[in-house]
């Protein structure tokens, strides 16, 4: 047994040497005549660059254009989605369903509307709202009742009021929006809002536009807007502008004839002249 | 006299040296770095010819091959300064070279690495480093090889990697087993098996060749 095992060593090594003897056998094959001449042309032109191992240029030269696209694309597709979303609120109703819908909509608003009492400045016509104490919202969010809300901004119409579902609680409250659980002096009434991204033409926000869009067709005339006529229905018309009042700033923002707005424009209060005297009016 | 009159830059500038004694590769490079520009004209022609094999049998490309032994010369000539006499200057330049090889050979497989030749390759040649033909014009007329030759280039450039390198080394280039150690900076038993079991890899490929004589 051992015999063979030696005996398969050595033809095992025979093999080996035959074949290490095959391999210098085998033709050296010499370097091109000029092969000097190459070289030191590369040694003139300088030292070589190092070998990066995986080559990073080719990988930057593919990757940044790549992420540029992608970037873009994601631009563009968020872009489309947001303008897609944005219209709803920044659309003109123009006909009586689509004002329904507007209204529909600036409830939607006035849902998640909160509070920023920065926008609240100066002296407000007193909010003719109902709202809920604490007491009661508390007792309502123990009983889980529904909480008793009365007034006239309690609901704008019977037929519009979204069903509270039966043991609702402090969320449910807060879900059906249009009950004011707000302290008094803080608006609850639903912001104007426009977003030049909404517009696809990309239109400026203009002074014209914004009141436009609350339903005021509005003129300047005499260094101010000057409502021409209230659209019925319109948030203008619900919030008690009327045709002739001068709509002099938005938030303290001045409307002049030139005013523009970059970006999202968002109001709450009017500043109106009316026979003489200066109202600050919230649009509802 | 007049032959002594005759003399190559290389010859004058070694001032006392005798001509008839070759300068050692580490006196050429004391040279070099001494600023004799020329005396690097005689590490080319030293080493031209073996670099340019070593690669070829590595690479099976002789294009590539010269053109990566020109760049072996290029990078030990800016080099040089880092070059320390701690080795052969022989084993210094064949690992340069080794590594651009290397290099080499994991560009191509990057070139190559979503071609579908890569994805059908059969079973049989799982021991092999695949690595994609050489679709070039074949090399000038002095690699005129016989059907014998080529049919161990081919089995030798299906080897591994890890076996290929050393018994190009030790068996076509003649380097001895401490060099190729060194080259590869492996350790010597490491070496001597490698060099073994490519030796035996080659010997199964080439079964039907070994049975014919």
């Amino acid at each position: 047994m051992k015999r063979e095992t030696n005996e398969q060593t050595n033809s095992m090594n025979d093999d080996e040497e035959r074949i290490a003897e095959m391999l210098r056998g085998l033709k050296q094959v010499a370097a091109p005549n000029d092969f000097e001449f190459r070289v030191n042309a590369r040694i003139a032109r300088g030292r070589p660059a190092e070998n990066s191992g995986w080559g990073f240029a080719p990988v930057f030269r593919t990757a940044v254009p790549l992420l540029l696209v992608l970037v873009v694309a994601g631009f563009l597709i968020g872009n489309y989605h947001y303008s897609v979303d944005s219209n709803a609120v920044a659309v003109m109703p123009e006909t009586d369903l689509e004002n329904e819908t507007f209204e529909r909509v600036a409830r939607d608003v006035r849902s998640e509307d909160f509070v920023e009492p920065g926008l609240d400045t100066g002296p407000k016509t007193p909010p003719a709202e109902t709202f809920v104490n604490d007491t009661a919202l508390a007792a309502a969010d123990h009983s889980g009742a529904d909480v008793p809300v009365s007034g006239p901004l309690a609901m704008p119409s019977a037929a519009d009021a979204e069903p509270v579902p039966a043991g609702g609680s402090f969320d449910s409250a807060l879900s059906t929006s249009n009950r004011s659980i707000m302290p008094p002096g803080i608006s609850r009434s639903p912001r104007i809002r426009i977003e030049t991204n909404a517009d696809v033409s990309r239109r400026p926000i203009t002074a014209e536009r914004i009141l436009r869009q609350i339903g005021i067709e509005a003129e300047f005339t005499a260094g101010k807007w000057f409502a021409k006529g209230v659209r019925a229905k319109s948030p203008a018309d619900r919030s008690g502008i009327r045709a002739g009042d001068a709509i002099t700033a938005i938030d303290g923002r001045i409307l002049g004839a030139d005013t523009e707005f970059a970006g999202i424009f968002t109001g709450r209060t009017l500043k109106v002249e009316r026979g003489g005297e200066t109202l600050f009016i919230d649009i509802r | 006299m007049a032959l002594d009159e005759i003399k190559t830059g290389l010859v004058e500038v070694r001032g006392n040296a005798m001509p008839e004694e070759p300068l050692s590769d580490h006196e050429i490079i004391q040279l070099v770095k001494d600023g004799d520009e020329s005396a690097f004209a005689e590490i080319i022609s030293r080493y031209r010819n073996p670099i340019t094999n070593y690669l070829y049998r590595f690479l099976n490309d002789y294009e590539e091959a010269v053109d990566l032994a020109q760049e072996t010369f290029v990078r030990v000539y800016f080099a040089l300064d880092r070059y320390h006499t701690e080795y052969a200057f022989s084993t210094y330049i064949y690992r340069i070279a080794t590594n651009l090889a290397i290099s080499e050979i994991r560009k191509r497989k990057r070139r190559n690495l979503f071609s579908l030749t890569g994805l059908f390759r059969s079973d049989a040649d799982d021991m092999t480093e695949y690595q994609p033909p050489d679709t070039r014009q074949g090399p000038a007329e002095n690699l005129e090889e016989d059907e014998r030759s080529r049919l161990i280039m081919t089995a030798i450039a299906a080897l591994p990697e890890k076996y290929r390198l050393p018994i190009i080394l030790r068996d076509i280039q003649g380097r001895t087993y401490e060099e190729v150690a060194e080259i590869l900076e492996l350790g010597l038993g490491t070496t001597k098996s490698r060099i073994s079991r490519a030796r035996r890899l080659l010997r199964t490929k080439l079964e039907d060749h070994f049975d014919r004589n």
